[in-house]
Parts: C-alpha cells; structure tokens; sequence
C-alpha cells in the first residue's frame, strides 16, 4: 500500500511583494531547512535507541569482571557523563563522521557502511530498473484497456501479489531456478547472473505499486476534459497517451520513486541475507545478531540521510516539471 | 487507487459489497481456524512428534492423522500452521490497536492545538518515515531484546505515523466546520470539543487505515520472524515456517510453500475487506 504524501499546506493568498522567483527561493530554503531537522531528529531516535540497549560494559566485558575493571570501561565510554552531554558527544561524532570501530569486523564503521552500501546500491538498481520496465508500460497497457477482462485478470493478479512476502517469492524463485532449473546460482555475489534472482524477488513490491499508480494516473489523465478535448480535435490515441497523459502522471509516479528507495532498503535486509548478497543489509543482520549495535546505528543514520536527500531532490524536480507546483510555490508564506 | 479508476466504468456500490463480504468470509474462516488451534494443542498428533519429512495425505505414505504431512523435527505441519495463523493475527491486531491508539492522539493532538506541538509531531513522524522500517525494527528489537511485548512496541513504532497524518488531516478539516466554531462560541472546553465533536469524526478514516494496515504488519511481521527476530521458536510462526522451509529446500519444498500460501490468502482477505470498509463508508459520505 503506498500512501502518497500531498502537499500539506494550503495555498496561502497570493504574496503583495516579490515575485514567483523570491517565492521559490524561500520555498526552496523552507524545504532544506525542514530536511536538515529531520536528519536531526532522526539521529535524536538513533540515539534514543542506542540508550534503550543493554549496557554495552556488558557485552565488551568478559562475564565475572570486577566492579573496578566496569567502572574504568564506563569512565572510557563515556557512559559516566550527563545524558545531554553524552547527547552532544554523539551529535558530534555524527557531525565529524566519527563513529569508532566495529566491535565484530575490527575495521571502521563508516568505510565499512560505505563500501557495503554500494552492493545494496546495485541490487536496488537492478530492481528499480526491473520494476520501472514492466510496470510502467504494464499500468499504461491496463489504463488504455480500462474495464477490459485482461484489466480485470490483471486486478486479480495484482490482489494475490500483494499478499505474497517477498521473502517467499525468494525462496520459490530459489527452489525453482536454482535449484531444479539450475538455471542461476543460490549464494553470493558473482557477476550479472547472481544478481538476478535478488533483483527479481526485490522488484515485487515496487512493481505492483508501480502498476496500479501508473494505471490510476493514466487512466485519470484520460478522463479529464483536457483529454476529452484532444480527442474530439481528431488527436490519435497513441499521441494522447504519450503526449497527455503519460506526462501528466509523471508527479504521482516520481512522489513513488522517492519512497522507493526506503522500501528497497528496507526490502533489500530480509533478500540480502536470504542470497548471502554482501551489502548493508546482510551487514546489519550480522552486526545484531553479534551485538555490533554501532555499524546497525550507522547503517540507519546513513540510509535515512539517502531517504530524506532523495525526497528533497524528487520535491525539487516538481518544480522543473510542473509549472502549477512552480507557482503555488511562489505564493506560498 | 484501483478503486478510484475502476469507478469512472462501474457504479461502486455491488463491487463494494462484494468485497466486503469476500473478505469478510475469508477473514472469518482464518479467525474460525486460529479458535480452533487452542482447542488442537491437546490432540495427541499435535504432542508427540512423530517421524521426520511425512508426505501430505495425498501423496503415498502420506496419512490422516497428518494433514499436511510433518516437519524436520516430526511435528504435525498443518497444526503448526493453525498457531502459526493465531500468532500472526494477534500480533498484528495488537500492534495496530497500539499505533492506532498513538497515532490518532498525537494527530489529533497536532492538528487542534497546532502551534510547536504540531511542528514537533509531524517533524518527529518525518523522522520515523525516513528510516527504512526494517532498520527501524532491528533497531528496536536489537535495543530491547527479542521479546513478544518488544515486538508489538517495534510494529506499532514503525506504523502510528501514518495514523498520525490521517488523523491531523481530518481534524484540520473538521475544525473549521461550522458546529465546532459554534460549540466554541458557546464556550465549550477544548476537552470537550476534541473528545465530543472531532473525535467521532476522526475514527472512520482511522478504522479504514487501520484494516490496511494489518495486511502490512502482518508481512512485516512474518519478515521478522524469518529473520529469527520476532517470535522465538520453538513457537510456530508463518514466517518462521516458511525459514525452516529454505533450510529443507532441497529435500521438502513443500515445508516453504504453504506457510506462504497461507500467509497470502490471509492477507488478500484483509485487504479486501478493508477496501471494501473503505468503499462503503465512502459511499456513505458521498
């Protein structure tokens, strides 16, 4: 289920002074600075979480140590100190990118983060790319043939595929092609072939949204007078759909993508450990289950810092695109 | 969004009341079955584990006295569906109560009063929707240890935001109507406006966000339960099933294919319903 986000504020009166230009500037500023709080506040729970945990003395400690040898491994974590102090220490660290080592891997938590998050980057690629190529001609195809039975099969299709976890779409897919066809391999990361049945169970959710926010816009976009007009003005319908109403469906799809990118994410942990696919995923699974509570907080921070400059970007593209948002932008407080 | 399109060709109102009764059926007969698991935990079949890998009953060697044939531990497979069904729904109904609960105060809360606390509110449900709820979840259970009250705390954490906007949505509308500007007039208490005049109005959406909701907790759920981060076995869980299933892939697909049938016709029960929920009260208002 995607829930699309609409612009929340409504429309202010037209400002008396400065033009549509000022207003997108302050538009633009508001919509940064917004992000920026955000990003904080997402650190604030990180480390409200990190607070909640067991006491890490406990888990860096052999058992039996001596109160003495705790309270020098407090004293050095820094776990002695105010919680507002402790609060600032870590919105430094985060600042500088100061985040120690992991407890598990020995080797910084950043690079560690950074260099994982690339194989998460191509998987979810790789789905995006599966979702978008057959789910945006697929929604057009069903818009254009509204009320037909392949539209009304494909309503039922797409009813059982929302019920369907994507995890046991990747253990079918598992069963099927690799074990009995052969076809792929099970394990790893190993060239174009291994990255197939990750990609194909990730692009389940993305692309069933996909399907019916495209079918939905089209089909809306071909039903309103703007439509009706160009129709009767002799305009084929090839040129309709791709003209009109393919374009005019663009927002509600780009709203889509922005999101995306967290259900992939979060889609990639659950696919990343079924296929031993070595990103960030399969890392955070790892770090907890070892209690490497620092590369998990890591893991967070960063992904939600690509959420947020992603929506940020995608709220910034509409106004290259529509010239309505453009406008409701300039005249908005 | 489906329904919104197929309208423009369609009257609603049959295809309303055909989901509606679908999904209540299908709905009805998984809660019928999760009932009936308590009254299974005394049956011998269920106690005693019997040989390893059973077949089903249909295929040779396969007998009544086991369904659906039995595990890698020999334990009856259809009655650990059955608790596995019973799990998966209370947990969800449990969480989304909770989020419900949290999000429609805090909505309601933010959209009334507006000023700091609405900044500080739909900031903070900002906040929780950038982070991937997997991470969320992993977080929190990674926090606070893998227990079932965890559990509900860590889905109803990853979902009050949504419930949250609806409801500040609605009450922004609601409380620029006419007869709360009246009840203000005549000098009722806030307290009385927010519980009296825009409460009642703010549970319908509500309702329909939390009946589409369960499906998603319910998926989310059975991801953490694969994991071996929700639930703990031995308790059987869908999720939990269709993980032993991929460890005996090879030897049993079967093991991994029906906790995930199961899973999926509960869910499209769900939304069914749920759409159809959303159909008629929006007929209803219309």
């Amino acid at each position: 289920m995607a829930v699309i986000p609409i612009a929340e504020a409504p429309a202010a009166p037209p400002s008396r002074r400065g033009g549509a230009g000022a207003g997108v500037g302050r538009y633009l500023a508001r919509r940064v600075i917004q992000a920026i709080v955000v990003l904080i506040l997402v650190v604030t729970i990180v480390f409200g979480l990190s607070h909640m945990a067991a006491n890490p003395v406990d888990i860096l400690l052999p058992p039996g140590s001596t109160a003495a040898q705790r309270a020098v491994e407090t004293r050095l974590l820094g776990l002695n100190r105010p919680l507002a102090e402790q609060y600032l220490i870590f919105l430094r660290n985060v600042a500088t990118g100061h985040f120690g080592d992991s407890t598990l891997f020995h080797v910084p938590i950043l690079p560690l983060v950074l260099r994982r998050s690339l194989a998460t980057l191509r998987l979810a690629v790789a789905a995006m790319v599966i979702a978008a190529a057959l789910g945006v001609p697929a929604g057009v195809l069903l818009a254009v043939k509204a009320g037909s039975w392949l539209d009304r099969l494909a309503g039922v299709v797409i009813g059982l595929a929302q019920g369907v976890a994507s995890f046991w779409l990747a253990v079918i897919l598992v069963f099927v092609f690799a074990v009995r066809l052969r076809m792929f391999p099970v394990l790893g990361d190993a060239g174009l072939r291994s990255i197939v049945l990750p990609a194909a169970s990730l692009a389940l959710v993305p692309l069933v949204a996909l399907i019916r926010l495209t079918r939905s816009a089209v089909a809306e976009a071909l039903a309103a007078d703007y439509a009706r007009s160009a129709r009767s003005r002799g305009v084929s319908r090839r040129v309709l759909v791709v003209r009109h109403a393919l374009r005019n469906s663009v927002i509600p799809v780009l709203t889509y993508g922005g999101m995306l990118l967290g259900q992939l994410i979060s889609g990639a942990v659950i696919t990343e450990t079924i296929f031993s696919w070595p990103g960030i995923g399969q890392l955070s699974i790892f770090a907890i289950q070892n209690g490497d509570y620092g590369v998990v907080e890591v893991v967070t921070m960063f992904t939600a810092t690509v959420v947020i400059v992603l929506n940020l970007l995608v709220d910034m593209s509409y106004l290259l695109l529509d010239p309505r948002v453009r406008d409701s932008a300039g005249q908005r407080r | 969004m489906t329904g919104t399109a197929i309208t423009l060709v369609k009257p609603a109102a049959p295809r309303a009341s055909r989901e509606l009764r679908a999904g209540g059926i299908i709905v009805g007969l998984f809660v019928a079955l999760a009932v009936a698991a308590s009254w299974f935990r005394s049956q011998a079949f269920v106690a005693q584990p019997a040989s390893a890998y059973l077949p089903p009953f249909w295929s040779a060697g396969g007998s009544a006295g086991h369904l659906l044939g039995t595990d890698n531990l020999g334990r009856d497979v259809a009655a650990r569906l059955l608790f596995g069904i019973r799990e998966s729904m209370e947990i969800a109904a449990a969480s989304v109560l909770l989020a419900g609960a949290a999000g429609v105060i805090l909505g309601v809360s933010a959209g009334f009063f507006g000023g700091w606390l609405d900044d500080i509110v739909m900031r903070v449900a900002d906040g929780f929707l950038a982070i991937p709820v997997i991470l969320l979840a992993i977080g929190f259970i990674g926090a606070a240890g893998p227990s079932l009250a965890a559990l509900i705390g860590v889905l109803a954490g990853t979902q009050w935001m949504l419930f949250a906007r609806v409801a500040r949505g609605e009450t922004l509308v609601v409380r620029e109507q006419q007869f709360v500007t009246a009840q203000r007039a005549l000098g009722a208490r806030p307290r009385r406006i927010l519980f009296r005049h825009i409460a009642p109005h703010v549970l319908p959406s509500a309702l329909v966000v939390a009946t589409l909701n369960v499906p998603t907790v319910i998926l989310l759920e059975s991801g953490l339960d694969f994991l071996g981060l929700g639930v703990q076995p031995p308790t059987p869980t869908l999720g939990g099933m269709i993980s032993d299933g991929l460890t005996a892939l090879t030897r049993y697909p079967l093991l991994a294919v029906y906790p995930g049938a199961v899973l999926m016709i509960l869910v499209v029960g769900i939304n069914m319903l749920g759409d159809g929920i959303k159909a008629s009260i929006s007929e209803r208002t219309v």
